[in-house]
C-alpha cells in the first residue's frame, strides 16, 4: 500500500462504516403512527354547542385517520385520501369528500416534526417577516403572488421554541381564524399540544363579526404503538349500507 | 493548507443572497421588539370558561359514566340543553387541519397549474396517490390543450384565431 493513499483509505472506509450504520439511526427516529385520547368541545355563534368525544389514531403508512368516537354517539370516522367514511356498527352510513387530507394536519406535523411551522415550510408560504415581543417569537409567512389573492398571511408564534399560535388572515387582512397550543403532552420524541383553542370570526355581508369557540384537547399520548393495529388500518365497508 | 472551493459563479451568488437573508433575518429577530401582532394570540380565559361552563359539565358527567351516550342522558337533562345530539364532523377536523390550501384537491392543482401544480402536490402533500391525481389533472389539461390546439390550428388552419 502507498504510503501517502492511506488516509484516504481509512476516510473512506469511515464513510462506508458510516453510510451503514446510518439507516439503522434514521429508522431509530421514525416516527409512524400516534393515537391519543381526544375531547372537543365547541360553542357556536347561535349558542348551540357540541361535545365529542373518543380516541383517535393516525398512521402514516396506511394513511388512514381514524376517529373512534365515543360520545355523542359510538361511531368511527376513517378519513383516507379526501374521503370521509362514517362506520356505525361496522356498516359503512355515510361517504363524503372532504376537504382534508391525513397528510396535512396536525398528527403528520406532529409525527415528521414540522409542527413548529405548521408545515408550512413545505407549502408555497414563504417567511417573510420576524419579530420578538416578549417570550413570543412570531413570523409572518405569505402566499405566492399566484395565490395572494385567495389566500391571505398566515402569523405563527413559538414560545420555547414550540408552536404556540397560528392565526389565519384574508387577502384583505381580516382576522379569519386562530389556534392556540398550549400544554405539550411527549410520548417517546414526539410532542403534540395537550390543549388547542380555536376561534373562528365570521363577517356577515353588513360587516358584523361573530366568533365561533373551539377547545380540543388531548390526552394518554402513544407514539409508535403496535397494539391495535385494525384500527389504525380500521376496515372500510365498500359501500354506504342504503 | 488551505482548502480553496471551487464553485460555480451563480452557486456562490446564490450562496451569498442565503447569507445575506439569514443575517437580514437575525438583526429582524433581534431588532423587531414588541408588536401589535402579539395581541393577536392573546385569548380572554375567564370568557373562555365562562361560555365552556356548561360542556366542562357535561364532559365531567361522560366521564364519570363511562361509555353513557347523548341518547341515554336524555334531552330532558340540562346538561344537554343547546347540545347536538350528533357530532359536528367538520368542526371536530377543522382544529386539526393544517395547511388551508391542500383542501382544494389535488386534481385541480395538476389541471390548472399544469407541472408546477404536479410538483406542489408532490412537494406540500408528500403523498404518492395525491401526486398520481395532480399528475391525473395535469395530463387532462394537456390533453384539452392539444385537442384545442389539433382542433383550431391544424384542421382549421387557424381560421377561428383572430391574428
Amino acid at each position: 500500500m502507498r504510503k501517502e493513499n492511506r488516509p484516504l483509505k481509512v476516510l473512506f472506509a469511515t464513510l462506508i462504516a458510516f453510510l451503514t450504520v446510518l439507516p439503522n439511526v434514521t429508522i431509530g427516529q421514525h416516527y409512524f403512527r400516534m393515537t391519543a385520547e381526544f375531547s372537543i368541545k365547541e360553542k357556536f355563534s347561535d349558542g348551540k354547542m357540541s361535545l365529542t368525544k373518543g380516541n383517535v389514531y393516525y398512521d402514516r403508512n396506511y394513511r388512514k385517520l381514524v376517529y373512534n368516537v365515543k360520545f355523542p354517539e359510538k361511531e368511527a370516522w376513517v378519513i383516507m385520501d379526501t374521503v370521509f367514511n362514517k362506520v356505525v356498527n361496522k356498516q359503512l352510513v355515510m361517504r363524503a369528500f372532504i376537504p382534508l387530507l391525513p397528510s396535512a394536519t396536525l398528527f403528520d406535523f406532529a409525527l415528521s416534526s414540522s409542527l413548529d411551522n405548521f408545515g408550512l415550510e413545505k407549502s408555497f408560504y414563504t417567511v417573510t417577516k420576524v419579530e420578538r415581543d416578549g417570550d413570543l417569537v412570531i413570523s409572518t409567512w405569505t402566499p405566492d403572488k399566484r395565490m395572494a389573492k385567495a389566500m391571505g398571511k398566515i402569523l405563527i408564534s413559538k414560545k420555547n421554541n414550540k408552536l404556540y399560535g397560528v392565526a389565519f388572515y384574508s387577502p384583505k387582512d381580516e382576522l379569519l381564524k386562530k389556534q392556540i397550543f398550549k400544554n405539550y403532552l411527549k410520548a417517546g420524541g414526539v410532542e403534540f399540544p395537550a390543549e388547542i383553542t380555536e376561534i373562528i370570526y365570521k363577517i356577515s355581508k353588513n360587516g358584523v363579526v361573530t366568533k365561533e369557540m373551539k377547545i380540543s384537547t388531548f390526552k394518554n399520548l402513544k407514539v409508535n404503538d403496535l397494539k391495535e393495529d385494525e384500527i389504525y388500518n380500521f376496515p372500510v365497508p365498500a359501500a354506504v349500507k342504503k | 493548507m488551505k482548502i480553496r472551493l471551487y464553485l460555480p459563479s451563480r452557486t456562490k451568488n446564490l450562496s451569498m443572497r442565503k447569507a445575506i437573508f439569514t443575517i437580514a433575518l437575525a438583526v429582524a429577530y433581534n431588532l423587531g421588539f414588541a408588536s401589535e401582532n402579539a395581541e393577536v394570540f392573546q385569548v380572554n380565559e375567564q370568557e373562555m370558561n365562562a361560555e365552556f361552563a356548561q360542556l366542562n359539565d357535561l364532559e365531567a358527567y361522560v366521564d364519570a359514566n363511562e361509555g353513557i351516550t347523548m341518547s341515554e342522558i336524555g334531552q330532558d337533562n340540562p346538561l344537554v340543553l343547546n347540545v347536538a345530539a350528533s357530532s359536528d364532523v367538520l368542526g371536530v377536523l377543522s382544529a386539526l387541519r393544517g395547511d388551508p390550501p391542500l383542501g382544494i384537491p389535488s386534481f385541480l392543482w395538476g389541471f390548472c397549474f399544469t407541472v408546477a401544480g404536479v410538483a406542489l402536490v408532490y412537494f406540500v402533500a408528500d403523498d404518492r396517490d395525491e401526486t398520481k391525481k395532480a399528475f391525473i389533472g395535469c395530463a387532462v389539461s394537456g390533453g384539452i390543450y392539444l385537442l384545442w390546439w389539433l382542433f383550431v390550428v391544424v384542421i382549421f388552419n387557424g381560421s377561428f384565431l383572430f391574428f
